[in-house]
């Protein structure tokens, strides 16, 4: 039987850990995607990961369903990533090395994927990751839990503490700037 | 870039919302009207349409290590200070200890082809005397039994020491006063007799319990070496794991440059 976060979260909230470890493998993807896109770096994403969910652990007592568990989760993840960015004093967003090699993109690609489908998908990757590190925080967490994570403009502004429409213009101006970006690495 | 002369109301707001199909009905009906008639919005949303798409192919990897998390549903039993001493350590320390113990006890454990043989020092054979030759005189027999045996107030002497011993154990005493009336005198013989059985149960009672504790260690010490076989067939396997891909990639490599070479 499946249940919905709201109850593994109250059965969680009853001492049954095992719900909470449900309530884990559901959302750890999303969270470390989350803190992975938010911070660009893979072990740092993974510490934060890690450290949202022994949080939430701690705190899930405290948890009176206002919002949903996921959105209390993302709160929980940003907070996070925002004081990491503070802490390390250094952009958020990784640059990946410029020597890339070709023979260890191969082992990481799909069957059906060929090298050239590899190389194209790092560059891209290279490409958006630069494009995003020149956004400004409030702007890369909207686009990041809008494009990514599908959370709702109301979800956005009640986890960023602001009016509906500054979350749809810190959007566009986001996008406005990736668009820029993007142009840039073409030429 | 679109050069944008388009004064839509609120139109950055409502271009985002549009985008992503976040709009209530009214809005979007009304947006939909204008975009038809307004090229900088129809170009922009193209181009905004298109980051988008760029957007969706940027995929996070996948973590190289499975994220661990176990909570805690109660605090941890607090460590004690040797379980911060490493393993060997430990073996180490209990076999300090056991060897002194076994010192202390002037044991004598031998393992030989009668198996194993544990002796204490209450059992360990008095000195050997010369054997006697059977030319020597009764006189001169009669002379070293002399020399040898003790005198009759040392023996008193031994024996209150070892009645007073016997008193202090109060459930060899209740075991003795069962058997010999109250009041009753107990001759030399009897009561050699009785301190000789004391003696033997005494030291089975030890041999049982080394001989327990011998094979629980070993025991311990079979448990620890597969624990530790266990953990390093598991590293080796990460190492595999990990380091795999990298020579078989090099391998690829060695393999293309092989035939360029001949």
């Amino acid at each position: 039987m499946t249940w919905s976060d709201e109850e593994l979260v109250t059965r969680s909230i009853g001492g049954d850990a095992e719900s909470f470890n449900q309530l884990v493998l559901r959302w750890e993807r999303p969270i470390y995607a989350l803190a992975y896109r938010t911070l660009g770096r893979e072990e740092d994403a993974r510490d934060v990961c890690q450290e949202t969910f022994l949080r939430a652990f701690r705190a899930i007592g405290g948890f009176r369903g206002q919002a949903k568990f996921s959105s209390w989760l993302y709160r929980i993840a940003l907070n996070l990533c925002r004081d990491w960015v503070r802490r390390q004093r250094r952009t958020p967003v990784v640059q990946l090395p410029e020597d890339v090699d070709v023979m260890e993109l191969a082992a990481e690609r799909g069957p059906t994927e060929s090298i050239e489908d590899v190389v194209a998908r790092n560059d891209l990757t290279r490409v958006v990751e630069r494009a995003m590190a020149k956004l400004p925080e409030e702007q890369r967490t909207a686009i990041i839990l809008k494009e990514y994570h599908g959370l709702t403009f109301q979800e956005i502004a009640d986890l960023a503490g602001c009016p509906l429409s500054t979350v749809k213009t810190r959007l566009y101006q986001g996008l406005a700037v990736l668009r820029r970006e993007l142009a840039k690495s073409e030429k | 870039m679109t050069d944008i002369t388009c004064i839509y109301p609120d139109r950055e707001a409502v271009l985002a919302g549009y985008l992503y199909d976040d709009l209530e009905t009214a809005e979007r009906v009304a947006f939909d009207s204008h975009v038809m008639t307004c090229l900088p919005c129809r170009s922009e949303l193209a181009e905004l349409r298109q980051v988008r798409t760029t957007l969706g192919k940027w995929a996070p990897p996948e973590p190289t290590r499975v994220l661990a998390f176990e909570p805690r549903t109660s605090n941890p039993e607090p460590r004690t200070w040797w379980h911060h001493v490493p393993v060997w350590a430990q073996v180490a320390a209990a076999m300090l200890v056991l060897g002194v113990s076994a010192s202390i006890a002037n044991l004598d454990i031998r393992y030989d082809s009668r198996g194993l043989n544990v002796t204490t020092g209450w059992s360990k054979p008095a000195p050997v005397t010369p054997a006697m030759s059977p030319t020597v005189a009764p006189a001169a027999v009669a002379e070293t039994v002399s020399n040898d045996s003790v005198s009759r107030e040392e023996f008193n002497q031994l024996r209150a020491q070892l009645q007073s011993e016997l008193r202090a154990r109060a459930s060899v005493v209740r075991a003795a006063s069962a058997v010999v009336p109250a009041g009753a005198t107990m001759s030399d013989g009897e009561f050699e007799r009785r301190v000789r059985a004391l003696l033997d149960e005494s030291e089975k009672n030890q041999k049982k319990e080394l001989a327990v504790r011998l094979v629980q260690l070993q025991r311990d010490f079979n448990a620890l070496l597969q624990n530790e076989r266990g953990q390093t067939n598991q590293l080796f396997r990460d190492v595999t794991n990990t380091y795999g891909p990298q020579l078989q990639n090099q391998q690829k490599q060695i393999n293309y440059l092989l035939p360029a070479g001949r």
